[in-house]
């Protein structure tokens, strides 16, 4: 017997509690967000944090990564927020969402890391892996992930490039943008949730994400 | 034409949220109107979609399975501190309902008191049950591996409760075969005139003579312990200590790109190779990732908090590994001095983490400051005492000291500490007589040592003569700065000794020094964070781990420790 507290369960593999990342979010039911995991935890049951961290912990690290632009502090700024998650369950109120909850912490530590010291523009290189698996299960790089979409050498050379303009656009944001950038791309967020995160009226999303997407345009040249 | 361009406008903010699927569904279908319409807001949206598109391209991350189990790991040490702490709070609650009742009358004391006891027997229970849980692995489950990155990440003792080690070797469960006498110190008196640099080693001190610590003690006011290591304080309280002492934000970004070079470049085991550019001395690999673990420390990062926590986990975990069966971290028989720098910095990195932690690895720390005291008394069994340099010595003395400030009670660590310092105070004066000055830049280096010692733990006015060698001598400061424009006399470990002298005892010295040290080091430290090996040092085999670690520590001077006095947060 285990006396770790935290115990895994194997019903608790990655397959079974990922979201797709291609799932399209129903506008009259929300996909689960861990709120009924985080009620358990918070009651008692401790195996359900393990779900909870596989079910969000992929777009809680890309959300660091895509404003820090730095893997390593990505990894360790996850790490922290779960921590503080873990430690903070007591303030946590069941009838929010967690999703919410998550990452206005999230958000919070980022603002912290932001204001002690402000991070450095990231350089974009095509050996920058991604989320997408290869068949064997290795880890594919972006350069790699172009090709396989079908694109002849000259275009995969073409659209790498512009994805590393638009990252660099993206990093050239405004805090007050690329938070909301962050948190809607990376993060998977609804507009109504990041309002709720970042504390403002959901027509302030609206307009900040669309004017992040036209300033990511113009910054971007012909596209 | 007008009223379009007034539609277009009102719906201008609309088209990413559109195009996201965002739009509550009145608004969508006025605006799916408009779109049919307006073929220059349909351009828009095209440029909207093709943005995200793109955005949906850009690179991605995903949690390694590494990363999961230790951030699964670092969640279960927190569980395992939470439980015992509320253990602790449930006692102190009981002791203070039954202290509060005692003074309000005796029939009521008798009735609360026995609501006291049911809630200490509580806790008692509580600490009862993780104590049995805690007795060790269950059958089948994988011992405590250094080599093993993704199953380490705790420290055996808080996994376990007890030290398990993966070689019949390292010190282990054996410890209680040996356990701690204190030592006989060696009677001879000092022999400051012994002339030559090795024959250092018979300079035995009588640290049994509790007189004469205290009469060193007393004469050179050898008390670290007014200090405190404040490396976890408040944002604001840092950056006032920083700036008020002659740091800044460019010092604190030079470090911060530091450590994360040390961290990517940790081996798997957790150590750090010596090496770099001129290749590295395996022997010292104890000692320089000990030295990294320190330079990681004292930003505040331990086994228990901080960005850096796992890193620093896996280093000490690397440490207690070689520990041999005498408590010794890193020995190796044939080359005493390294095997003493191995030694004295693993004790100061392992000290270091247990102030922080509030007690971790309590029993490796233990055995490693008996042995510790063992070879400063000359009483290791089967060694005739340590061959000793300044500037292991020194090391050593600074391991002590901290030791002291842990609060653990060993016995003879409080003589055993002020007897290291009067040992560098005798090689130091000793190797000034004796000229070893054939080596360039060793005087500066030792010298360095004493210099740090003395400011720090002796707070007085020390000169320091010179023969051949432009020696730095506190009354005239140019002698020392002039040493900062040959990379040669650079060594880190002088830079860093120094630096703590003189931040200690600030003034025109410190801010002169403080100014040329920042320039040199903010200017030296390369791209991504690490200073290379430069100059003809005597133990160059350190490689751009020692020197990257060891600057990192200068930088850190501001901070690194502070006195009691003063208000940290």
């Amino acid at each position: 017997m285990s006396n770790n507290g935290i115990k895994r369960t194997p019903s608790t593999s990655k397959k079974k509690t990922e979201p797709k990342a291609s799932a399209r979010v129903s506008k009259r039911m929300m996909p689960p967000d861990g709120s009924d995991l985080m009620v358990r935890f918070v009651q008692g049951d401790e195996g359900a944090f393990e779900e909870l961290m596989i079910l969000h912990e992929n777009s809680v690290l890309n959300f660091f990564y895509r404003l820090t632009g730095e893997r390593h502090a990505a990894e360790d700024m996850t790490q922290e927020l779960f921590l503080k998650v873990f430690n903070y369950r007591d303030s946590y109120s069941p009838q929010a969402s967690f999703k919410s909850f998550l990452f206005r912490m999230a958000r919070n530590m980022w603002i912290d890391q932001y204001r002690k010291r402000k991070v450095r523009p990231r350089e974009y290189s095509l050996q920058v892996p991604t989320s997408r698996g290869n068949e064997d299960g290795r880890q594919t790089h972006m350069e790699e992930s172009i090709r396989s979409d079908g694109a002849s050498p000259p275009e995969e050379a073409v659209q790498g490039e512009r994805l590393a303009k638009l990252g660099e656009a993206v990093d050239g944001l405004p805090v007050k943008l690329k938070e909301v950038v962050a948190l809607c791309l990376e993060g998977k967020l609804r507009y109504a949730e990041i309002a709720e995160v970042l504390g403002v009226p959901v027509g302030t999303i609206k307009s900040r994400m669309h004017t992040a997407v036209m300033r990511l345009k113009d910054m971007m040249g012909e596209v | 034409m007008k009223s379009k361009r007034s539609e277009c406008d009102r719906f201008s903010e609309d088209l990413t949220a559109f195009a996201q699927g965002e739009l509550p569904d009145p608004v969508r279908e006025d605006l799916e109107r408009h779109l049919k319409g307006c073929p220059a807001c349909r351009k828009t949206l095209d440029e909207v979609r093709h943005i995200l598109h793109l955005a949906g391209g850009l690179p991605h991350l995903s949690v390694s399975s590494r990363l999961h189990e230790r951030m699964m790991d670092s969640v279960r040490l927190e569980e395992e501190a939470l439980k015992l702490s509320l253990t602790e709070r449930l006692r102190l609650a009981g002791g203070f309902m039954a202290y509060k009742l005692r003074r309000s009358g005796t029939a009521r004391y008798l009735l609360f008191a026995a609501a006291a006891q049911i809630l200490v027997a509580l806790a008692l229970y509580l600490t009862l049950d993780l104590t049995v849980q805690d007795t060790g692995p269950e059958e089948g489950a994988s011992v405590f591996d250094p080599h093993e990155k993704e199953d380490l990440p705790l420290p055996a003792e808080e996994v376990h409760g007890k030290l398990i080690f993966p070689e019949e070797e390292t010190y282990a469960s054996h410890r209680p075969v040996r356990e701690f006498d204190p030592p006989k110190f060696d009677t001879r008196p000092p022999r400051v005139t012994t002339p030559g640099y090795m024959e250092a080693d018979s300079a035995f001190l009588d640290i049994s003579d509790v007189d004469l610590i205290r009469r060193i003690e007393m004469e050179n006011r050898l008390e670290l312990s007014r200090y405190r290591m404040c490396a976890r304080m408040s944002v604001q309280c840092k950056d006032r200590i920083l700036r008020g002492r002659g740091g800044g934000s460019k010092t604190e970004y030079a470090v911060e790109r530091g450590i994360k070079w040390l961290r990517a470049h940790q081996n798997e085991d957790g150590s750090w190779s010596p090496g770099g550019v001129y290749g590295g001395d395996e022997s010292a690999k104890v000692g320089i990732t000990a030295l990294a673990a320190v330079a990681l420390l004292s930003d505040g990062h331990s086994q228990k908090k901080g960005r850096y926590l796992q890193t620093v986990s896996n280093g000490i975990h690397f440490i207690i590994a070689n520990q041999d069966l005498q408590g010794r971290f890193g020995w190796t028989e044939e080359a005493h001095g390294i095997s003493l720098f191995n030694h004295s910095t693993a004790v100061l990195a392992l000290a270091e983490n247990y102030i922080l932690c509030g007690g971790l690895n309590e029993k490796a720390l233990t055995a490693g400051i008996e042995s510790l005291i063992r070879l400063i008394a000359g009483t290791e069994e089967g060694d005739e005492g340590i061959s000793l340099d300044a500037f292991s010595e020194t090391w050593a003395a600074m391991a002590l000291r901290t030791s002291v400030m842990t609060g653990l009670q060993i016995e003879g660590l409080r003589e055993a500490a002020a007897a290291a310092e009067e040992r560098v105070a005798l090689l130091a004066r000793r190797e000034r007589r004796t000229g070893i000055a054939t080596a360039a830049s060793k005087p500066p280096l030792y010298t360095a040592s004493k210099v740090a010692l003395d400011a720090l733990f002796h707070e007085e006015e020390r000169t320091i003569d010179s023969h051949e060698l432009p020696l730095p001598d506190r009354n005239h400061p140019e002698t020392l700065f002039a040493l900062l424009d040959d990379a040669d006399f650079r060594e880190p470990s002088f830079l860093f000794f120094i630096g703590t002298a003189l931040r200690e005892e600030g003034g025109m010295m410190w801010d002169e020094w403080n100014r040329r040290v920042k320039a040199i080091l903010t200017d030296e430290q390369q791209g991504d964070g690490l200073w290379l090996v430069e100059g003809d040092w005597p133990w160059i085999d350190g490689g751009d781990i020692y020197t990257t670690s060891l600057h990192l520590l200068t930088l850190q001077v501001y901070y690194r420790y502070i006195k009691l006095e003063e208000n940290c947060n």
